[in-house]
């Protein structure tokens, strides 16, 4: 029994120091944030994001509800804890919250984890989806919320948090809460709009994972949006000429692959879905003219020479 | 401990890598034009089989932790496979009295942030 406490006591002593050592731990975000302050307004709160106070361990579900509703779609907490609450670990994983984002045709677009961007996104008007750990490292208290302001006199951020309408958080306070969550922070969009900071790779990936999980008709609009906005990107062209193709509009499908290959000739698999473009548009020649250009790029693959073999034998 | 895990993940990601990708002819998806290696093939039914268990383990109904594998993507079924419980889940806090005292230190040094919530989570 002694021996418990002496150990207790060893590990309380621990942490402590190990907290202290982390107390000093330095905030470079903060630090640069307030050196050179961003060509962003100096406060900014979007006062009308709803507020769903959680219920007990349902703060992703009432965050969730929150972004879902400022974004137009009614739902409401209860509907989107079925989606994402494990009452065993009584929380909601990360991965679910970007699938139940999809569930609404909204793109969960995940930002850079600078914090700059967090204040960019508030300042352009979208609400942010973060993650925190508001305990330790070795004791996580995991927490999601909604960022909804920041104000640079008073150096706070303004969230909404589970059961409170509105705290403020100082700003090198929640780069380490956030930092010890990984940064992780997501904007959700709908399929016609590309969040502030965005960046191509982290946009595509968001698009991607909407196709994949079948709502095409939501992919094909976001990747209309992105190769507006990058039109140097081959695969913004090739994922709407994807979609175009699954979407049965097959004319559409032919003139996106034809831009991605300008920008990426050598990549043959948007040869061979090219070739079977042009087949379903009923040009054999060109079809086939196609897939053999991807044969010459990738001899030795085999899928590749599967669809000579059947692109030969179309119909 | 973490490490064992992180290797099982990894064999089991060189093992998709190795059986993946039977020949076959058709279009080639956008995921795969993003990331060729990362086709995850045959592993990808019994990886979403295993997260389902998890899930109704978890406490999630039957019908539910279905649908709610279904509207994981591939990519996202292969980073959670094998690690599910080691994942930041937001949020839940119970909180035992020595480390509430430690908690109690760190807040007011600017540390952490429990408080301004407790006993919300």
């Amino acid at each position: 029994m002694k021996s418990d406490h002496r150990r207790a006591g060893q590990l309380a002593c621990a942490l402590f120091l190990l907290a202290l050592l982390g107390g000093c731990a330095s905030t470079p975000q903060t630090r640069l944030l307030l050196q050179e302050p961003p060509d962003i307004p100096p406060r900014v709160e979007l006062t009308e994001v709803p507020y769903f106070p959680q219920l007990e361990f349902h703060c992703g579900p009432a965050a969730l509800a929150g972004i879902i509703n400022y974004l137009g779609v009614e739902v409401q907490p209860e509907q989107i804890a079925e989606l994402v609450y494990v009452p065993e670990l009584k929380g909601s994983l990360q991965v679910e919250v970007v699938a139940a984002a999809r569930q609404f045709d909204l793109l969960p677009v995940q930002l850079d984890g600078r914090l700059e961007s967090l204040l960019r996104e508030v300042a352009a008007g979208n609400p942010v989806f973060v993650l925190q750990n508001l305990g330790l490292d070795v004791y996580p208290v995991w927490h999601y919320e909604i960022l909804i302001g920041y104000d640079f006199d008073a150096r706070e951020m303004i969230l909404r948090s589970g059961k409170r309408r509105r705290i403020a958080r100082d700003f090198g306070l929640f780069e380490k809460t956030w930092r010890r969550a990984g940064n992780w922070a997501l904007v959700l969009t709908p399929p016609d709009s590309i969040p502030a900071t965005a960046s191509a790779e982290a946009y595509l990936d968001a698009v991607i994972g909407m196709e994949q999980v079948g709502r095409i008709d939501s992919a094909h609009g976001a990747y209309a949006s992105a190769r507006r906005r990058w039109p140097q990107n081959w695969l913004a062209h090739s994922g709407y000429g994807n979609t175009a193709y699954a979407l049965g509009e097959f004319a559409r499908a032919e003139a996106a692959y034809r831009r991605a290959l300008l920008l990426a000739p050598e990549r043959a698999e948007i040869w061979n879905n090219l070739a079977y473009t042009l087949a379903q548009l009923g040009r054999h020649e060109a079809s086939l003219d196609a897939i053999n250009r991807a044969l010459v790029i990738d001899p030795g693959n085999q899928n590749l020479k599967d669809s000579l073999n059947e692109l030969s034998n179309w119909q | 401990m973490i490490l064992k895990r992180f290797l099982q993940c990894l064999l089991v990601a060189f093992a998709a890598i190795t059986v993946s990708l039977p020949a076959q002819a058709a279009m080639v998806g956008t995921a795969q034009m993003q990331s060729p290696g990362a086709a995850i093939g045959s592993d990808a039914a019994q990886q979403r089989e295993w997260i389902r268990q998890q899930l109704v383990a978890g406490g999630v109904e039957q019908a539910l932790a279905q649908k709610r594998v279904a509207a994981m993507t591939d990519r996202q079924v292969a980073s959670v496979h094998q690690r599910m419980d080691e994942m930041p889940a937001g949020a839940g806090a119970e909180i035992l009295v020595i480390i509430a005292l430690i908690l109690v230190i760190t807040e007011i040094t600017g540390y952490t942030d429990i408080f301004p919530n407790w006993p919300a989570e």
